[in-house]
Protein backbone atom coordinates (compact mmCIF):
# COMPACT_ATOMS: atom_id res chain seq x y z
CA UNK A 1 0.00 0.00 0.00
CA UNK A 2 0.76 2.24 -1.17
CA UNK A 3 0.05 4.10 -3.86
CA UNK A 4 -2.20 1.45 -5.56
CA UNK A 5 -4.53 1.96 -3.21
CA UNK A 6 -3.97 5.74 -2.44
CA UNK A 7 -5.22 6.33 -6.21
CA UNK A 8 -7.99 4.07 -5.78
CA UNK A 9 -9.28 5.78 -3.54
CA UNK A 10 -8.98 9.03 -5.24
CA UNK A 11 -10.42 6.76 -8.30
CA UNK A 12 -13.59 6.45 -6.23
CA UNK A 13 -13.77 9.23 -4.91
CA UNK A 14 -13.90 11.32 -8.10
CA UNK A 15 -16.11 8.81 -9.90
CA UNK A 16 -18.38 9.56 -7.15
CA UNK A 17 -18.05 13.53 -7.51
CA UNK A 18 -18.84 12.78 -11.15
CA UNK A 19 -21.37 10.58 -10.70
CA UNK A 20 -23.21 12.42 -8.15
CA UNK A 21 -23.00 15.51 -10.88
CA UNK A 22 -24.43 13.35 -13.29
CA UNK A 23 -27.63 12.61 -11.43
CA UNK A 24 -28.25 16.39 -10.66
CA UNK A 25 -27.50 17.05 -14.52
CA UNK A 26 -30.16 14.46 -15.31
CA UNK A 27 -32.87 16.63 -13.71
CA UNK A 28 -31.82 19.24 -16.41
CA UNK A 29 -32.92 17.18 -19.43
CA UNK A 30 -36.50 17.17 -18.62
CA UNK A 31 -36.71 13.04 -19.77
CA UNK A 32 -39.62 11.41 -19.27
CA UNK A 33 -40.51 10.37 -15.49
CA UNK A 34 -39.63 7.00 -15.77
CA UNK A 35 -36.29 7.55 -17.69
CA UNK A 36 -35.51 10.36 -14.91
CA UNK A 37 -36.31 7.99 -11.74
CA UNK A 38 -34.48 5.29 -13.83
CA UNK A 39 -31.59 7.08 -14.52
CA UNK A 40 -31.33 8.91 -10.98
CA UNK A 41 -31.79 5.61 -9.43
CA UNK A 42 -29.00 3.73 -11.58
CA UNK A 43 -26.62 6.18 -10.97
CA UNK A 44 -27.90 5.83 -6.87
CA UNK A 45 -26.92 2.16 -7.14
CA UNK A 46 -23.92 2.28 -8.88
CA UNK A 47 -22.53 4.72 -6.43
CA UNK A 48 -23.73 2.76 -3.02
CA UNK A 49 -21.49 -0.31 -4.93
CA UNK A 50 -18.75 2.03 -5.47
CA UNK A 51 -19.15 3.03 -1.78
CA UNK A 52 -19.93 -0.74 -0.42
CA UNK A 53 -17.15 -2.71 -2.24
CA UNK A 54 -14.18 0.24 -2.15
CA UNK A 55 -14.66 2.13 0.98
CA UNK A 56 -16.52 -0.58 3.38
CA UNK A 57 -14.41 -3.59 1.89
CA UNK A 58 -17.62 -5.64 1.40
CA UNK A 59 -16.19 -7.57 -1.55
CA UNK A 60 -13.35 -9.13 1.25
CA UNK A 61 -16.24 -9.68 3.91
CA UNK A 62 -17.35 -12.81 5.17
CA UNK A 63 -20.75 -14.62 3.66
CA UNK A 64 -22.45 -13.87 6.93
CA UNK A 65 -22.05 -9.96 6.60
CA UNK A 66 -23.07 -10.49 3.14
CA UNK A 67 -26.48 -12.21 4.34
CA UNK A 68 -26.86 -9.37 7.17
CA UNK A 69 -26.77 -6.58 4.75
CA UNK A 70 -29.09 -8.87 1.48
CA UNK A 71 -31.74 -9.96 3.90
CA UNK A 72 -32.83 -6.87 4.81
CA UNK A 73 -32.72 -5.09 1.46
CA UNK A 74 -34.86 -8.36 -0.10
CA UNK A 75 -37.39 -7.32 2.71
CA UNK A 76 -37.74 -4.01 1.96
CA UNK A 77 -37.96 -4.77 -1.99
CA UNK A 78 -40.90 -6.74 -1.04
CA UNK A 79 -42.09 -4.14 1.08
CA UNK A 80 -42.41 -1.52 -1.62
CA UNK A 81 -43.57 -4.19 -4.64
CA UNK A 82 -46.18 -6.25 -2.49
CA UNK A 83 -47.98 -3.23 -1.94
CA UNK A 84 -47.10 -0.82 -4.99
CA UNK A 85 -50.56 -2.75 -6.80
CA UNK A 86 -52.55 -1.48 -3.71
CA UNK A 87 -51.09 1.53 -3.90
CA UNK A 88 -51.45 2.44 -7.30
CA UNK A 89 -54.77 0.89 -8.23
CA UNK A 90 -53.84 -1.60 -10.81
CA UNK A 91 -54.68 -5.69 -11.03
CA UNK A 92 -51.77 -7.60 -11.36
CA UNK A 93 -54.21 -10.29 -12.86
CA UNK A 94 -52.35 -9.91 -16.10
CA UNK A 95 -49.62 -11.57 -14.64
CA UNK A 96 -51.49 -15.13 -14.57
CA UNK A 97 -50.93 -15.44 -17.70
CA UNK A 98 -47.30 -15.34 -17.70
CA UNK A 99 -46.92 -17.50 -14.90
CA UNK B 1 0.87 -12.70 12.71
CA UNK B 2 1.99 -13.80 8.78
CA UNK B 3 2.68 -10.28 7.13
CA UNK B 4 1.06 -12.16 4.20
CA UNK B 5 -1.94 -12.36 5.65
CA UNK B 6 -4.92 -11.45 2.95
CA UNK B 7 -7.08 -8.89 5.60
CA UNK B 8 -10.27 -6.98 5.00
CA UNK B 9 -8.59 -3.92 5.99
CA UNK B 10 -10.38 -0.45 5.42
CA UNK B 11 -7.67 1.27 3.16
CA UNK B 12 -5.87 -2.21 1.81
CA UNK B 13 -6.53 -3.97 -1.11
CA UNK B 14 -6.77 -7.94 -0.39
CA UNK B 15 -3.39 -9.55 -0.72
CA UNK B 16 -1.64 -5.98 -0.21
CA UNK B 17 1.80 -6.26 1.63
CA UNK B 18 1.18 -4.87 5.20
CA UNK B 19 3.86 -3.01 7.33
CA UNK B 20 6.10 -5.54 9.08
CA UNK B 21 5.51 -5.52 13.05
CA UNK B 22 2.65 -3.72 12.94
CA UNK B 23 -0.91 -4.13 14.32
CA UNK B 24 -2.83 -5.20 10.87
CA UNK B 25 -6.06 -5.04 11.60
CA UNK B 26 -9.03 -7.25 11.90
CA UNK B 27 -8.73 -10.88 10.97
CA UNK B 28 -11.82 -12.82 10.02
CA UNK B 29 -15.20 -11.83 11.35
CA UNK B 30 -14.09 -9.91 14.44
CA UNK B 31 -16.55 -9.02 16.97
CA UNK B 32 -16.21 -5.58 16.20
CA UNK B 33 -16.76 -6.01 12.70
CA UNK B 34 -19.66 -8.18 12.98
CA UNK B 35 -21.51 -5.45 15.78
CA UNK B 36 -20.91 -2.77 13.00
CA UNK B 37 -22.53 -4.39 10.54
CA UNK B 38 -25.09 -5.89 12.50
CA UNK B 39 -26.00 -2.11 13.49
CA UNK B 40 -25.86 -1.43 9.62
CA UNK B 41 -28.44 -4.43 8.71
CA UNK B 42 -30.79 -3.07 11.43
CA UNK B 43 -30.54 1.23 10.24
CA UNK B 44 -31.17 -0.77 6.70
CA UNK B 45 -34.31 -1.50 7.76
CA UNK B 46 -34.71 1.53 9.58
CA UNK B 47 -34.14 3.35 6.51
CA UNK B 48 -35.27 1.25 3.94
CA UNK B 49 -38.66 1.14 6.24
CA UNK B 50 -39.04 5.17 5.88
CA UNK B 51 -38.01 5.15 2.25
CA UNK B 52 -40.66 2.35 1.24
CA UNK B 53 -43.27 4.48 3.08
CA UNK B 54 -42.17 7.21 1.06
CA UNK B 55 -42.20 5.83 -2.41
CA UNK B 56 -45.49 4.30 -1.68
CA UNK B 57 -46.80 7.45 -0.37
CA UNK B 58 -45.35 9.71 -3.55
CA UNK B 59 -47.48 7.40 -5.84
CA UNK B 60 -50.24 7.97 -3.99
CA UNK B 61 -49.78 12.07 -4.32
CA UNK B 62 -48.30 13.28 -7.45
CA UNK B 63 -48.82 16.83 -5.65
CA UNK B 64 -45.49 16.26 -3.98
CA UNK B 65 -43.42 16.81 -6.74
CA UNK B 66 -44.52 20.08 -6.78
CA UNK B 67 -43.64 20.43 -3.21
CA UNK B 68 -40.36 18.48 -3.77
CA UNK B 69 -39.74 21.90 -6.11
CA UNK B 70 -39.48 24.25 -2.85
CA UNK B 71 -36.45 22.42 -1.91
CA UNK B 72 -33.25 23.79 -2.33
CA UNK B 73 -31.24 21.71 -5.27
CA UNK B 74 -28.41 23.39 -4.81
CA UNK B 75 -27.93 23.13 -1.41
CA UNK B 76 -28.77 19.75 -1.44
CA UNK B 77 -25.98 19.27 -4.10
CA UNK B 78 -22.83 21.18 -2.49
CA UNK B 79 -24.04 18.24 0.83
CA UNK B 80 -23.66 15.62 -1.37
CA UNK B 81 -20.31 16.98 -2.31
CA UNK B 82 -19.29 18.19 1.26
CA UNK B 83 -20.12 14.08 2.84
CA UNK B 84 -18.40 12.82 -0.76
CA UNK B 85 -15.67 14.51 0.73
CA UNK B 86 -15.88 13.64 4.42
CA UNK B 87 -15.78 10.21 3.75
CA UNK B 88 -12.99 10.38 1.48
CA UNK B 89 -10.92 11.99 4.74
CA UNK B 90 -12.19 9.31 6.56
CA UNK B 91 -10.78 6.70 4.29
CA UNK B 92 -7.74 8.64 4.02
CA UNK B 93 -7.38 8.74 8.23
CA UNK B 94 -8.17 5.01 8.34
CA UNK B 95 -5.56 3.96 5.87
CA UNK B 96 -3.17 6.42 7.98
CA UNK B 97 -3.42 4.91 11.32
CA UNK B 98 -2.60 1.25 9.61
CA UNK B 99 0.48 3.06 8.94
CA UNK B 100 1.02 3.99 11.76
CA UNK B 101 1.18 7.96 10.46
CA UNK B 102 0.03 9.22 13.81
CA UNK B 103 -0.35 13.45 12.22
CA UNK B 104 -1.87 12.24 8.87
CA UNK B 105 -4.53 10.10 11.27
CA UNK B 106 -5.11 13.13 13.09
CA UNK B 107 -5.03 15.21 10.57
CA UNK B 108 -7.69 13.64 7.97
CA UNK B 109 -10.12 12.96 11.39
CA UNK B 110 -10.33 16.83 11.26
CA UNK B 111 -10.79 17.55 8.01
CA UNK B 112 -13.47 14.77 8.60
CA UNK B 113 -14.87 16.31 11.57
CA UNK B 114 -15.21 19.84 9.91
CA UNK B 115 -16.53 18.73 6.47
CA UNK B 116 -19.56 16.76 9.25
CA UNK B 117 -20.52 20.09 10.95
CA UNK B 118 -20.64 21.56 7.39
CA UNK B 119 -22.77 19.21 6.28
CA UNK B 120 -25.02 19.85 9.19
CA UNK B 121 -24.71 23.76 8.65
CA UNK B 122 -25.87 23.75 5.41
CA UNK B 123 -28.78 21.40 6.36
CA UNK B 124 -29.67 23.62 9.33
CA UNK B 125 -29.30 26.71 6.64
CA UNK B 126 -31.78 24.54 4.72
CA UNK B 127 -34.08 24.17 7.38
CA UNK B 128 -34.12 28.13 8.17
CA UNK B 129 -35.37 28.36 4.58
CA UNK B 130 -37.93 26.21 4.37
CA UNK B 131 -39.19 27.63 7.66
CA UNK B 132 -39.40 31.14 6.72
CA UNK B 133 -41.08 29.79 3.78
CA UNK B 134 -43.68 28.23 6.24
CA UNK B 135 -43.09 24.80 5.56
CA UNK B 136 -43.03 22.89 9.07
CA UNK B 137 -43.28 19.19 9.79
CA UNK B 138 -46.84 19.83 10.45
CA UNK B 139 -47.43 21.50 6.98
CA UNK B 140 -48.33 17.93 5.08
CA UNK B 141 -46.99 14.95 4.12
CA UNK B 142 -44.26 15.69 2.38
CA UNK B 143 -42.64 17.69 4.79
CA UNK B 144 -43.37 15.27 7.20
CA UNK B 145 -41.18 12.83 5.36
CA UNK B 146 -38.59 15.40 4.47
CA UNK B 147 -38.05 16.83 8.25
CA UNK B 148 -38.06 13.37 9.94
CA UNK B 149 -35.90 11.21 6.86
CA UNK B 150 -33.29 14.31 6.80
CA UNK B 151 -33.59 14.57 10.66
CA UNK B 152 -32.52 10.79 11.23
CA UNK B 153 -30.30 11.17 8.90
CA UNK B 154 -28.65 14.31 10.47
CA UNK B 155 -28.58 12.69 13.96
CA UNK B 156 -26.63 9.44 12.32
CA UNK B 157 -23.98 12.09 10.86
CA UNK B 158 -24.03 13.87 14.65
CA UNK B 159 -23.13 10.09 16.40
CA UNK B 160 -20.88 9.82 13.71
CA UNK B 161 -19.17 12.90 14.80
CA UNK B 162 -19.27 11.48 18.38
CA UNK B 163 -17.67 8.35 17.57
CA UNK B 164 -14.33 10.12 15.14
CA UNK B 165 -14.04 12.48 18.13
CA UNK B 166 -13.76 9.65 20.85
CA UNK B 167 -11.29 8.09 18.25
CA UNK B 168 -9.69 11.38 17.88
CA UNK B 169 -9.18 12.08 21.55
CA UNK B 170 -7.96 8.72 22.16
CA UNK B 171 -5.18 8.60 19.44
CA UNK B 172 -3.45 11.17 22.21
CA UNK B 173 -3.18 8.73 25.34
CA UNK B 174 -2.87 5.01 23.01
CA UNK B 175 -0.67 3.87 20.15
CA UNK B 176 -2.08 4.53 16.90
CA UNK B 177 -1.72 0.76 15.89
CA UNK B 178 -4.22 -0.47 18.38
CA UNK B 179 -6.34 1.64 17.75
CA UNK B 180 -6.57 0.70 13.47
CA UNK B 181 -9.83 -1.30 14.46
CA UNK B 182 -11.75 1.21 15.55
CA UNK B 183 -10.63 3.03 12.64
CA UNK B 184 -11.84 0.71 10.89
CA UNK B 185 -15.34 0.57 12.51
CA UNK B 186 -15.89 3.99 12.26
CA UNK B 187 -15.22 4.50 8.67
CA UNK B 188 -17.42 1.91 7.70
CA UNK B 189 -20.21 3.15 9.94
CA UNK B 190 -19.09 6.90 8.61
CA UNK B 191 -19.27 5.35 4.98
CA UNK B 192 -22.59 4.16 5.98
CA UNK B 193 -23.93 7.53 6.33
CA UNK B 194 -22.72 8.25 2.63
CA UNK B 195 -24.64 5.77 1.25
CA UNK B 196 -28.51 6.40 3.34
CA UNK B 197 -27.66 10.43 1.61
CA UNK B 198 -26.64 8.51 -1.63
CA UNK B 199 -29.94 7.23 -1.79
CA UNK B 200 -32.27 10.15 -0.07
CA UNK B 201 -30.97 13.05 -1.97
CA UNK B 202 -32.29 11.97 -5.17
CA UNK B 203 -35.49 10.59 -3.68
CA UNK B 204 -36.02 13.99 -1.86
CA UNK B 205 -34.86 16.23 -4.28
CA UNK B 206 -34.20 14.66 -8.02
CA UNK B 207 -37.13 12.26 -8.35
CA UNK B 208 -39.51 13.65 -11.49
Amino acid sequence: MNSKTTSNHMAVFSSLVVLSLCAVGVTFLHLSVVGNNLAIFGVAVVMAGLVLFQYMNLKSESSVIYWLTIIPMVLFAILVFLFIPDVCHFSIDFLRGVF
Amino acid sequence: MDKNTTLPVLGFEPGDQLPTGHYSGPVGLTPGRLGIWALIASEIVLFAGLFGSFILMRLINPGWAEEARHLNLYAGTLNSLVLLTSNFFMMKSSKSFVEDRAEDARKFMVFTMLAGFVFLGIKAYEYSGEFAHGEFPTSGGFWSFYFLMTGIHALHILGGLFAIFLLLSKTRHEPLVSLASRANITGIYWSFVEVVWIFLFPLLYLLA
